[in-house]
């Protein structure tokens, strides 16, 4: 497949970086945010735009005075909008917090001298919410802009944004084996989003936001940790996880005993599993083995075979399991991969030494996948 | 002398003259006797047929007389000379008396000829002499044919009913008390199965072709009965054989079947239209087989004991007890139980010989119990068809790759097991490795030779997956402790307050830990595999001098070089390096991939926190220790001070004072020195 490969394209940030995410408001670009993280130099946000027409990208750099990014979330109505979380630096001490930010409407489209940048203002600080622990990341309720999950240290935190600022509807705790930090969370986009999990050491932990209790649980039986998880978009109850083993585990929640499947191709840490929100039979890997992985797991899809073009009578398969593509960009660990929220088959992933790579899925699975004839 | 003769013919004439007077007056005797002759000729008829009728009259006392000594032949022979003129004279009225009195008798006869068919302890003549009869008594022969065979049946049923009792007996011991039945051991019971059963199919079938000679058909009857009978005896052979598991009976079982096979095929010659020979090689055949199975059955159990046996060795606590405070983990590390300690003092190369040792013994054992099977002695083992199906399908798939194939799946199954103690992966890693490579070839050969058996087999398949799975396990040894170093290292780092840290006076424990645990992995693989080729170093007299130098101007650099510059120029230099290498099974290879899999963690973790300036300079005390330590395990040097560049280049960038201020490196050489 690698002959018929669209080149992927290449861009560096000054600084480290290890948070991008896709503008998921913005569905007519191929847009994503990227944050730098350095502790010496200022920080800044990238809004990166893909111009499919030229292949060229398009930034809009923004100072980001708050401190270090360690993750973004955009909004997903408001492309203006954003939840982070920033490491904030001062002579002696260092604290990690949470913020609602606002991006201000560009005043020049070509600004992007240094001394002439716009920057992004603190909205909305969750200072009182994360309290003594340490945020880990927020997540806007796909559904509901209004309501976000914000996870600091092992407490999980439900919470709706009204003019008067933000309201705990509830909070809960997650700990295994004393294990104080929450990795990671996500939210399960059926059932109109009440459903918010947790990742504490090798558990998945699943909270109903309507009442606050849990739902379900699941655990890695290696007992290796689960740095990253993502819901299957259009299959109910199916989900990923990748982790410390390198392993991506595909789990049917209403049976969490044993996974549907495990994959295990990277060689360190997998940071970042996503499905594909349009086609779900493709899930992209990326880790600290400086490697990004597109999956197949059409078998594991909502839609694992469909109708022969050539006979009525026979189902297909769209295509087989396994790795469609190995992509070797990246000299550095890899800790986000990101489809793009807006085109199907385009896809970014950032590594730590600031490369950002726009990558796309082999043409030849594209088609397959909508089944044109080349 | 004319006168002589006229006289002569002259007495002559006279001569004839009173001779035809003689025939004259003999021929008037004669005619004057004749009447006479007549009337004494009618009065002997006369006297026969009055004879006669005294016997057609006393013939039904005779009957009865006879019945009465159980004469039936003596009976019938009468019968049946009576019967005609019987029948003949049957419109007389007494003769049909007569008739009716003696048939009554004849049906009592036949009854009671029946009866005697019916009778399972009559004697052989007695039967035949009933089948006879009532054969001359006008009985149809089929039905003769079918009460014969019956008769015989319950004779056959009753020693099968004895070799039964055996079976069920050897089935299920404990009801020996119970029965007065003794449990006989194979070979008496071939002789019980011989001595009984094979007689009296022998005798049947010579009685019967005396009886029904001339019945059309009755081979082909007597072979079906013979068929069904037979079956069902080779059957209890069978199983009663088959139940001959243990090792020191096989000796037995051996001159059992030999014995069987003989008798069977002896005692059933001379049966025209039988062949005996196929039905019993089957039998032989199938207890074989059952020795077989159950042979690799034993070898199967003795290698999961071996197996357990090694995995326990390998899981007990050690007597020898693990450095207590240096091996003890400060309040940094956590408190993690210390994987390696428990597996120490363990002489692993000694095992896997001892392992090896097992396969080879078990294996040869077997074959040598099997060997006696083919023993030239015996009838059945020159047979052909006992022959190529013994070493084809039996020693070869039953035994030698059926043996193989455990092993295999047996060492294949600990890939997916998450509780197996690691140095068990690496001795089974091993033990796969020496099988494919020596161990299956040679027991090959020897199987070859043992057996004579000029086709050799085809090991790719087997010895590929044997590779396969030696591999596999090397992996997951690789996976398994680098993991555990990787948890010991991430917990070490996470745990920690790295804002707050005070002057680092000496290297964190865990750091040592991680040292020792690296000499124990290599201890252990270095028992089992060898050393690897390692990357020529490039100046041996530098390393000597002062092996820390190099690594010193590296670290102190980045406080004055513009970060990324540096990690430019650092790349420039440095090859990347790939986690994917595959793991060769060499010392060097698997300890250069655990290394690197722990220190990429250790950087991971690094990257995940904010440093102090003590936190960071702590990270150069620890970093320079591993330095000093892990760079003599690996391929290549330069992998190792790569890594632990990347990781101080981390810290660096996590440091909270910017320009960082780093530790002096005679001080830290002097920190890591006093350890």
């Amino acid at each position: 497949m690698g002959e018929e490969t669209e080149p992927s394209l290449i861009y560096g940030l000054e600084l480290q970086g290890r948070s991008l995410a896709p503008i998921t408001a913005d569905t007519e670009n191929i847009s994503f945010m990227v944050g730098t993280q350095s502790l010496k130099s200022d920080n800044f946000v990238y809004i990166v735009t893909l111009d499919e027409d030229t292949g060229l990208l398009h930034k809009r750099i923004l100072k980001y005075p708050a401190g270090e990014v360690w993750s973004l979330n955009p909004n997903p109505t408001d492309p203006n909008l954003f939840l982070s979380t920033y490491g904030e630096k001062s002579q002696d001490s260092w604290k990690k917090k949470a913020a609602v930010f606002r991006i201000p409407e560009s005043k020049n489209n070509s600004s992007n001298d240094e001394g002439n940048l716009d920057s992004v203002d603190i909205e909305v600080q969750l200072d009182e919410i994360t309290g003594k622990n340490e945020p880990v990341g927020a997540w806007y309720q796909p559904n509901e802009a209004s309501k976000f999950c914000l996870i600091a240290g092992n407490s999980v935190n439900y919470l709706q944004l009204q003019e008067s600022g933000p309201t705990k509807i509830w909070e809960a705790e997650h700990s295994v084996r004393g294990q104080t930090k929450i990795e990671t969370g996500a939210w399960n986009p059926h059932r109109h989003c009440h459903q918010v999990s947790s990742v504490s050491g090798s558990q998945v932990m699943t909270w109903d936001t309507r009442t606050g209790d849990k739902a379900w649980t699941l655990n890695v039986a290696s007992g290796s940790n689960i740095r990253s998880m993502d819901y299957n978009p259009n299959k109910q109850y199916y989900l990923a996880t990748g982790g410390d083993d390198g392993s991506l585990i595909i789990w049917d929640y209403r049976a969490p005993s044993e996974p549907l499947t495990t994959v295990r191709e990277h060689s360190h840490w997998l940071w970042s599993v996503r499905y594909n929100s349009f086609h779900d039979q493709l899930i992209l890997s990326a880790g600290s083995d400086c490697r990004v992985q597109l999956h197949s797991q059409a078998s594991l899809s909502s839609e694992p075979l469909r109708q022969s073009l050539e006979d009525d009578d026979v189902q297909e398969k769209i295509l087989d399991d396994g790795i469609v593509q190995t992509f070797f960009d990246h000299e550095d660990s890899v800790y986000t991969a990101e489809w793009s929220s807006a085109d199907p088959w385009t896809f970014a992933s950032l590594s730590y030494d600031g490369r950002l790579v726009i990558s796309h899925v082999p043409r030849s699975v594209k088609y397959r996948i909508l089944n044109i004839d080349t | 002398m004319r006168v002589d003769f006229k006289s002569m013919e002259e007495e002559m004439d006279q001569l004839a003259e009173s001779m035809s007077s003689i025939t004259r007056f003999s021929n008037q005797i004669s005619e004057k006797l004749r009447s006479r002759r007549q009337e004494v000729a009618s009065l002997s008829a006369t006297h026969s047929t009055l004879q006669k009728l005294e016997c057609v009259l006393e013939l039904p006392d005779r009957l009865k007389e006879s019945v009465q000594e159980e004469e039936y032949t003596k009976a019938i022979h009468h019968w049946n000379k009576a019967n005609a003129s019987l029948k003949y004279y049957r419109d007389m009225p007494s003769f049909a008396g007569i008739q009716e009195d003696c048939e009554e008798i004849i049906c009592l006869i036949q009854h009671k000829l029946e009866q005697r068919l019916q009778d399972p302890d009559v004697s052989a003549e007695q039967l035949s002499e009933s089948v006879r009869l009532l054969q001359e008594l006008g009985n149809p022969a089929d039905n003769l044919i079918q009460t014969f065979l019956a008769h015989e049946a319950v004779k056959l049923d009753k020693s099968l009913e004895v070799l039964r009792a055996q079976v069920h007996l050897c089935q299920d011991p404990t009801k020996v008390n119970a029965d007065s039945v003794v449990l006989m051991d194979s070979l008496e019971f071939i002789d019980e199965a011989c001595n009984g059963f094979v007689p009296i199919l022998a005798d049947t079938a010579t009685l019967f072709y005396q009886l029904f000679a001339d019945h059309q058909g009755g081979e082909v009857i007597l072979n079906d009965w013979i068929t069904e009978h037979l079956e069902e005896y080779l059957n209890i052979v069978k199983t009663r054989l088959s139940l001959d598991k243990e090792e020191r009976e096989s000796v037995i079982l051996v001159r059992a079947l030999d014995r069987f096979y003989k008798k069977l095929s002896a005692a059933t010659r001379n049966l025209p239209g039988l062949d005996t020979c196929q039905a019993s090689l089957n039998v032989v055949l199938a207890v074989t087989e059952a020795c077989v199975d159950a042979t690799a059955a034993n070898m199967e159990a003795e290698l999961r004991e071996n197996v357990l046996a090694a995995r326990q060795a390998i899981a007990a606590p050690r007597t020898r007890m693990p450095p207590p405070a240096e091996g003890a983990v400060n309040s940094g590390g956590g408190a993690v139980a210390p994987p390696g300690a428990a597996t120490s003092g363990i002489n692993l190369i000694e095992m896997v010989n001892s392992l090896q040792d097992q396969i080879v013994d078990s294996l040869k054992t077997a074959l040598g119990r099997l060997k006696m099977f083919t023993d030239p002695e015996l009838t059945f083992s020159v047979k052909s068809g006992f022959r190529s199906r013994f070493s084809r399908d039996l020693i070869w798939n039953s035994i030698f790759f059926k043996q193989f194939w455990f092993i295999r799946d047996t060492c294949h199954k600990f890939t997916g097991d998450v509780t197996v103690p690691p140095a068990l992966l690496l001795l089974l890693s091993r033990t796969c490795l020496d099988l494919h490579v020596s161990t299956i070839p040679f027991l090959a050969t020897y199987t070859q030779d043992e057996f004579g058996l000029s086709e050799s087999p085809n090991l790719s398949k087997i010895c590929t997956s044997m590779a396969s799975t030696s591999q596999l396990l090397l992996e997951r040894y690789v996976q398994v402790e680098s993991g555990d170093l990787s948890v010991l290292l991430g917990k070490s780092v996470e745990a920690r307050d790295w804002l707050s840290s005070v002057e680092p006076r000496s290297v964190r424990a865990v750091m040592k830990r991680i040292v020792e645990d690296v000499n124990l992995i290599d201890s252990q693989v270095g028992q089992l595999y060898e050393e690897g080729n390692k990357k020529p170093r490039s100046g041996e007299s530098t390393r000597r001098l002062g092996g820390a130098s190099r690594a010193r101007s590296v670290f102190s650099n980045y406080g004055n070089l513009d970060s990324s510059l540096a990690t430019n120029i650092q790349k420039l230099f440095s090859e990347r390096i790939d986690f994917f290498t595959p793991v060769k099974p060499t010392k060097v290879s698997v300890l250069t991939l655990i290394i690197k899999l722990g220190l990429k963690t250790l950087l991971e973790c690094v990257r995940l926190k904010t440093f102090s300036k003590y936190g960071l300079q702590q990270i150069q005390v620890d970093c320079h220790y591993l330095q000093l330590h892990l760079w003599k395990f690996v391929q290549d040097e330069d992998v190792v001070h790569h890594l632990l560049d990347e990781i101080m280049y981390s810290a660096v960038l996590r440091s909270l004072h910017q320009p960082p201020v780093l530790m002096e490196a005679s001080v830290v050489e002097v920190i890591c020195d006093k350890v």
